[in-house]
């Protein structure tokens, strides 16, 4: 039975199918890069303006409530740097958050720090929210990093009446 | 409450209601997810309060399932 085995098979690799060669050119790493430093901006700059539109409030809506709700301590890469990884995905706007956090209560005496601290459900829920933000926009960078160009439904909808 | 300063200092009036806080959050998952998934934006803001609807009362009969476990269930089966 061993015997068989070599005239089973091929002796030679050349008549193998060989995968299709992946061409990197189509990924979009420059809107992906957008993406990140806007939510949604790689999206607009892709043609989805609705898409982009619509991903840039969302992830606006949730970092503005996570500082409402647990103040600008809500991002603090050196107390919570497990979760300042999951919110950096959402760009430089958390990490300005991070440093006003810094220069505003890291550096403030102790009595004035007891009020800008957030303890607590708030602090959690505030700190959650910018996480599942920047989560969420980690999502859409994959999403544009694939993305194909001017599908968005309205230039959809123009193709269509031509 | 009248000393707070908003963005800066952490909302503490809130601290006994946190879990509605469940709302918002909802809401803001839905409004990312479906604007990457919508085909047809036309419907965007109704399938946005659909799917918050969605995971608001999905999360409120989870949380109402564990606790009946825990509080009904498990001393029942802790019983000599």
């Amino acid at each position: 039975m061993l015997g068989e085995l070599p005239r089973m098979m091929p002796l030679s690799t050349n008549n193998m199918p060989t995968p299709p060669p992946q061409n990197p050119a189509n990924l979009n790493i420059v809107n992906a890069l957008l993406g990140w430093v806007l939510p949604g901006l790689g999206h607009l700059t892709l043609g989805h303006h609705r898409r982009g539109r619509y991903i840039f409030l969302g992830v606006l809506f949730m970092i503005v409530t996570g500082v409402f709700v647990g103040g600008i301590d809500a991002v603090d890469h050196k107390n919570d740097s497990l979760w300042f990884m999951a919110q950096v995905c959402c760009g430089p706007i958390v990490i300005a958050i991070d440093l006003a956090t810094q220069f505003f209560i890291v550096e403030a005496p102790i009595e004035k720090r007891a009020t800008l601290v957030g303890l607590s459900h708030v602090n959690e829920i505030g700190t959650l929210f910018i996480a599942m933000a920047g989560l969420m926009n980690f999502v859409v960078i994959l999403d544009a990093l694939q993305a194909k160009r001017n599908t968005d439904f309205e230039r959809r909808g123009k193709e269509l009446e031509n | 409450m009248l000393a707070w300063i908003p963005f800066l200092e952490p909302m503490n009036a809130l601290q006994p209601w946190w879990y509605l806080l469940l709302i918002p959050m909802a809401f803001g998952i839905s409004m990312i997810y479906k604007a990457l998934n919508e085909d047809n934006f036309l419907h965007y803001w109704r399938s946005v309060l659909v799917m918050t609807t969605q995971v608001v009362l999905g999360i409120t009969f989870l949380a109402i399932g564990i606790g009946l476990f825990v509080q009904l269930i498990i001393p029942l089966a802790t019983q000599p």
